[in-house]
């Protein structure tokens, strides 16, 4: 590794020393205004003769406050027990090598190994400190660090470097910037393929830093951070022309993460009162608060973000909506702000106002090129960065996704459907606007086509089969399985019920489904009877937890019958396998696969169940619908 | 005393207006600032639009067959699945007209050749239909057989009906003779001869009306199409709401993509232009379906509304200048909006693109608005309308706002950069442009932290004879066409380079793995290849073609796959795939290459791509 290299890692590795002073600036820095409001002051003869003053998009974080590291760091680490927290498989075997590497520097220690998992609230630990790690991949809410030092356990966290800053970030939200973080550099773990040859020399890397790391001394700023601090007044812009002014605020935006990266419009204080004339209620009223930093969701805001997306005034009741469901604790919105998968906001608009306000439901329905449907998509994103406050460059992903701009919205093509719309299938009357949200993990759009290949009915039935399918979600059968990583809920209920899937037709074949007798819920039950998984190839953990919910009757089309060798079990609960109509009428089907964003996990633990997040649109003023 | 004041105040009031006014101007205070204080603002924007390279429009001119009898009509069928459909029209003209006759053509894949001539000499008169897909040629082949004086009639499905109307206007004939029946009957009726005879009895008096009736003076005469290029003006009573008219006015004319665009005023393209060496009106290529002339100034224009900045002009340009090319299968892409971009070179650090985590998600203005410059100037520049093209099975591209723009990550490659692989020098700058119809993600690292051999196998069966487009339409027995473009993590690149591979030893590994050769296969290979095909898992070949000579290949040649370097540690593997590739066998390409690069020149504001 050349210097610069080795530089870059020491420097990352004692971050977190700096990680406390830096995390806990870090978000106000960012928010100090770049000098305009110096400009102003200047020279009258300057030519800076125009002024932008704009309103500020930030929403009033109410976010744990900041408090410092209070539990002392061990002195020495002799006779002492220390809990390794191991992440994943990778981890365990790192923490092997670490694990011999300590007890050669310290004979007396003890070591207790655990998984992070095991880690509960309320609970009570006898060890001294612990080391968790090591971090891999995108966080939870509500994680260890914050509630082992709240304990009053001192510990270090590691992570590979590409993870730091969104390890920062949960440890702010948690109200604990200065918690210890410890980086390897990814490049080089990554590639160790969970051998302890290979893993054996990072650890071996990383062991004095992890040793200082649980020995030295609190500092000042760990023990008494900064606290949050940041302006919320409006912002001015100068320039010798308009088009200058403009360009100073795109740039800050950009520089401040305001932004995606692409032109918004200037939320100056006419348009913000343009824009809340369309709708009755007041600009004070409060939503609730959006994750990961628990932004307050005002009306105001909301109409400064949609302001800056480019929405027009009849459009502002639809993004409401949708941001009180955003903001609804019900819904899990942390897992698409955070994920490292960069997961989309699946939206879709039902009711008399996605005609009225021009939303498009027909030909290119997904993509660009019309105002409603584009802007009512970007000003939830930027609700999320501003209001929701996570940033891009923080929460862009390993990849990202472009679908991001404006997510994945569209409303249904009522007009030319057979059926009810999903809205009336959910209990609301046709008269009746709302907004449906779900997370979008994937799609598939090589679905059964009107246009291209037509084919009969019974084969676009089995190519609709086949994608659904073609999600591995619900409960994989483990009994054949490697070990290894096993993501998701692991009892049966959790998973089939959790696992969700939207499917998009296009009009003609919904039409042909209907006249072959069809409804959209029998429909979904057939898809559901097609997915059916056999019983004995299920783990016996899983078979356990199989026949407790086939005892509750939890899972429709589950019983006790089911429950035996030659049996099947279903993979889907039909409730939650929506089927929508979108498109031209020759269109192409498609399905969505979804987040489970409405049932409790551990980024939502305050969740009740419910089958989806639908909210009604209200307070419209500009159109008939939605008042 | 009370009216004294008044004149006096009225005096100087007077005094102010004229002797002020002129001495603030003379400061340089501009007309823009004294509209405001007097409640109004004034924005002017230029003209985003491509002027038309062939703006000569013609009306319809040959005469209309009076009678059939007689008479030989070219049935031009776009689709075998067309043929239940003109059974029925067939027999009942022929009951009209007992002397009638018809003879079946087809004009084919797009870049087929164009048998208009030969219809024309042969026949009276011609039917084409039924389209009911969106893709296609360009070229329209009623107009061609219009221009040759052989009148007749297209029948399209009715969701395709304006994105037909333009075609035949784009081909230089606006009035031809286009019916439309309705989707929802004709696509059900596909596989129902008994429905399609109706729907075929229910469009029937349409089409012979086409056929006879004469020609209206709105029909023959046609002006050419005209347009005015020059700056728009829109007034309000502050900036914003001057500029929401700007903004409106662009949603209803089609010329943005929906998103809030930058007011291309004289100074904002001026400064765009900084950024470039090059005059103002050089003409970088046409762009389609209009065939608007792309000069530098349109695309400064264009990258101006996307919210670009003047160091990133030159890769916008260079962009243009490659899906403008000759030998470019331009019109597929703007039909249906799927470019994928690799950046490679010093170009990428300068201007700062995002090369590193999350670099497909927003956020960063490099890389959001050189992609959506390519898409504004399609809109503008090829006068592209959203609301009409969309991609295969009507859905639009929701990635489409900024495109996939991959810049790659040289500084974590174990490779020689991109650019450098496809023959450039290490100081230059390349873009390298296809399309790319099928997306697949491969898990990333961060979900499970697998070893290089099982990531090996997992990349490879990316490219499996059922993965992809291959699930979906069989893998082909001669892959020229093929096209992947893959971008990997530096993880994957680095253990790839560790244990031997280069691009093309890693490239030939997956062609090896996955070619399927009968010939080459041992007893037990083939027992388990023709079991796997008995169970349906090899789309695209039956029991029957497993004997010898059989052969499929994922791709051609090492070459066919573009790998290029892009994201994090953490990241993960995606891999863009068509089945014809924008520089392979395809309309518009004479010269068949394997990708189409272009160097970044002219740039003024950055020390490389000069």
């Amino acid at each position: 590794m050349s210097d610069e290299q080795n530089e870059k890692n020491d420097i990352s590795r004692r971050g977190f020393l700096k990680g406390a002073a830096t995390a806990a600036v870090g978000v106000p820095m960012i928010a100090l205004p770049m000098g305009c409001k110096a400009d102003i002051e200047e020279k009258s003869s300057s030519r800076n003769a125009e002024v932008l003053e704009v309103l500020n998009p930030r929403a009033v974080l109410h976010s744990a406050p900041i408090t410092g590291l209070s539990s002392p760091r061990l002195t020495d680490l002799d006779g002492k027990r220390i809990a390794l927290l191991s992440e994943k498989p990778d981890a365990v075997i790192f923490f092997d090598a670490l694990e011999e590497l300590l007890k050669e520097r310290y004979p007396t220690l003890t070591i207790e190994r655990r998984s992070s998992l095991s880690i509960r609230e309320g609970e009570k630990y006898d060890f001294d400190a612990w080391i968790q790690g090591v971090k891999t991949s995108g966080s939870g809410r509500v994680d260890n660090e914050a509630r082992l030092e709240k304990m009053s356990i001192p510990g270090v966290t590691i992570t590979v470097d590409d993870l730091l800053p969104q390890r920062k970030r949960v440890a702010e939200c948690n109200g604990l910037p200065g918690i210890r973080i410890i980086t390897v550099p990814a490049e080089t773990y990554f590639v160790c393929e969970s051998k302890p040859e290979k893993l054996k020399p990072i650890a071996a890397a990383a062991l004095n830093d992890i040793i200082e790391a649980l020995t030295s001394p609190l500092t000042e700023e760990e023990k008494n951070p900064q606290p949050f601090v940041y302006d919320y007044s409006p912002m001015r812009f100068d320039g010798s022309s308009y088009d200058e002014a403009y360009e100073k605020f795109q740039q800050y935006c950009m520089d401040n993460d305001m932004g995606d990266g692409l032109p918004l419009t200037p939320p100056t204080k006419e348009a913000v009162n343009r824009m809340l004339s369309g709708t009755s209620r007041s600009p004070d009223e409060v939503l609730g608060l959006m994750v990961p930093r628990n932004g307050q969701a005002t009306i105001e805001k909301v109409a400064i973000n949609a302001v800056m997306a480019g929405a027009k005034p009849e459009y502002l009741p639809v993004i409401i909506a949708a941001v009180e469901g955003m903001a609804d604790i019900r819904f899990n919105l942390y897992h698409i702000s955070t994920g490292t998968l960069n997961s989309s906001a699946l939206v879709l608009v039902n009711g008399p106002i996605a005609k009225e306000i021009g939303m498009n439901c027909r030909t290119t329905f997904l993509g660009p090129g019309n105002r409603a449907n584009s802007s009512i998509g970007r000003a939830l994103s930027l609700c999320m960065i501003n209001i929701g406050w996570s940033f891009f460059k923080t929460e862009g992903g390993m990849i990202g996704q472009p679908t991001r701009y404006t997510h994945l919205i569209f409303a249904e093509n009522e007009a030319e459907s057979p059926w009810e719309s999903f809205a009336v299938e959910f209990g609301f009357r046709p008269e009746e606007s709302t907004v449906t949200l779900d997370e979008c993990i994937w799609y598939d759009r090589l679905g059964p086509s009107g246009s291209m290949r037509p084919m009969p009915m019974e084969a676009n039935m089995a190519q609709l089969a086949s994608m659904v399918k073609g999600f591995t979600g619900g409960m994989t059968p483990a009994r054949n399985a490697p070990a290894g990583p096993v993501f998701g809920p692991m009892d049966a209920e959790s998973a089939i019920n959790g696992n969700y899937c939207t499917l998009v037709l296009y009009p003609a074949l919904a039409r042909q489904l209907a006249a072959a007798g069809y409804s959209k819920q029998s429909l979904a039950r057939w898809l559901c009877d097609q997915h059916r998984l056999p019983w004995d190839d299920y783990s016996d953990t899983q078979q356990e937890s199989i026949l407790k919910a086939a005892k509750a009757g939890s899972i429709p089309g589950l019983t006790i019958e089911d429950c035996k060798s030659g049996g099947t079990i279903p993979n889907f609960n039909p409730r939650h396998l929506a089927i929508l109509v979108a498109g031209p009428m020759a269109g192409q089907a498609m399905g969505f696969y979804g987040g489970a964003t409405t049932r409790p996990n551990f980024d939502n633990p305050g969740s009740t169940e419910i089958d989806y997040m639908t909210k009604k649109i209200h307070g419209a003023t500009l159109t008939k619908a939605g008042r | 005393m009370n009216i004294f004041k008044n004149i006096i105040l009225h005096t100087l009031l007077l005094t102010a207006i004229f002797a002020v006014i002129p001495v603030m101007l003379s400061h340089g205070i501009s007309k823009e600032e004294i509209q405001m204080r007097n409640h109004e603002f004034t924005m002017e924007v230029l003209e985003p639009h491509g002027e038309l390279a062939f703006p000569e429009r013609q009306g319809l001119f040959a005469p209309r067959l009076r009678d059939l009898n007689g008479k030989k009509i070219a049935i031009t069928s776009v689709l075998p699945g067309s043929m239940a459909f003109f059974d029925t029209i067939k027999s009942m003209l022929k009951n009209k007209y007992p002397g009638v006759e018809f003879v079946h053509y087809s004009f084919g894949a797009p870049n087929s050749p164009d048998i208009s001539a030969e219809i024309a000499n042969e026949c009276d008169g011609w039917i084409d239909g039924v389209k009911a897909a969106e893709t296609g040629s360009r070229h329209d082949p009623g107009v061609r057989l219009e221009k040759r004086g052989c009148p007749g009639v297209a029948i399209v499905s009715d969701v395709l009906i304006k994105a037909k109307r333009l075609l035949v206007d784009h081909n230089g004939m606006p009035t031809c003779r286009v019916l439309a029946v309705p989707a929802v009957d004709y696509l059900v009726a596909k596989t129902d001869p008994e429905l399609m005879k109706a729907v075929a009895e229910a469009a029937f008096d349409e089409i012979h009306n086409a056929l006879i009736k004469p020609l209206t003076k709105e029909e023959k005469e046609v002006e050419d199409f005209s347009y005015d290029y020059s700056p728009k003006k829109f007034t309000g009573a502050d900036y914003s709401e001057a500029n929401e008219k700007f903004q409106q006015y662009c949603a209803e004319n089609f010329m943005t993509d929906g998103m809030p665009v930058v007011p291309p005023t004289r100074e904002a393209v001026d400064r765009m232009l900084a950024g470039t060496s090059y005059p103002s009106d050089k003409e970088i290529g046409l762009m389609y379906p209009k065939q608007g002339r792309a000069t530098v100034e349109k695309i400064a224009i264009n990258a101006v509304m996307a919210g670009a900045k003047p160091e990133y002009l030159p890769v916008i340009m260079a962009i243009i200048e490659t899906i403008t090319a000759k030998d470019f299968n331009q019109y597929h892409i703007v039909n249906e909006i799927l470019p994928i971009t690799f950046i490679s070179g010093p170009i990428i650090e300068e201007i700062g693109l995002n090369n590193e985590a999350g670099y497909l998600a927003p956020g960063h203005r490099a890389n959001a608005t050189i992609g959506r410059a390519m898409l504004m100037c399609m809109i503008n520049i090829g006068w592209r309308r959203m609301d009409v093209y969309s991609s295969p099975g009507g859905l639009g591209q929701p990635a489409a706002y900024a495109n996939y723009i991959i810049p790659e990550n040289q500084k974590a490659s174990p490779w020689e950069p991109y650019a450098v692989s496809t023959g450039f020098k290490p100081e230059e700058s390349s873009v390298t442009i296809c399309e790319g119809i099928y997306i697949a993600r491969g898990p990333s690292e961060t979900l499970s932290m697998i070893g290089f051999e099982e990531r090996l196998e997992q990349m490879s069966r990316m490219f499996s004879p059922s993965a992809g487009l291959f699930g979906f339409f069989g893998m082909p027995q001669n892959g020229t066409n093929m096209r992947h473009m893959v971008a990997i993590h530096p993880t994957f690149a680095r253990q790839l380079a560790n244990a031997g591979f280069t691009r093309e030893s890693f490239i030939q590994r997956l062609h090896d793995k996955n070619s399927i050769n009968w010939d080459k296969m041992n007893e037990d290979e083939r027992k388990e290849f023709r079991d796997m095909v008995a169970e349906g898992k090899v789309p695209g070949i039956r029991t029957e073609d497993c004997k010898p000579g059989l052969y499929r290949e994922p791709f051609a040649k090492p070459s066919d796959v573009a790998v290029i370097v892009a994201g994090t540690g953490a990241g993960g593997v995606i891999v863009f795939q068509t089945p014809v590739g924008s520089t392979a066998n395809a309309e518009d390409v004479e010269v068949t290459r394997s990708y189409m690069h272009k160097v970044i020149r002219g740039a003024t504001l950055t020390k490389t791509g000069r």
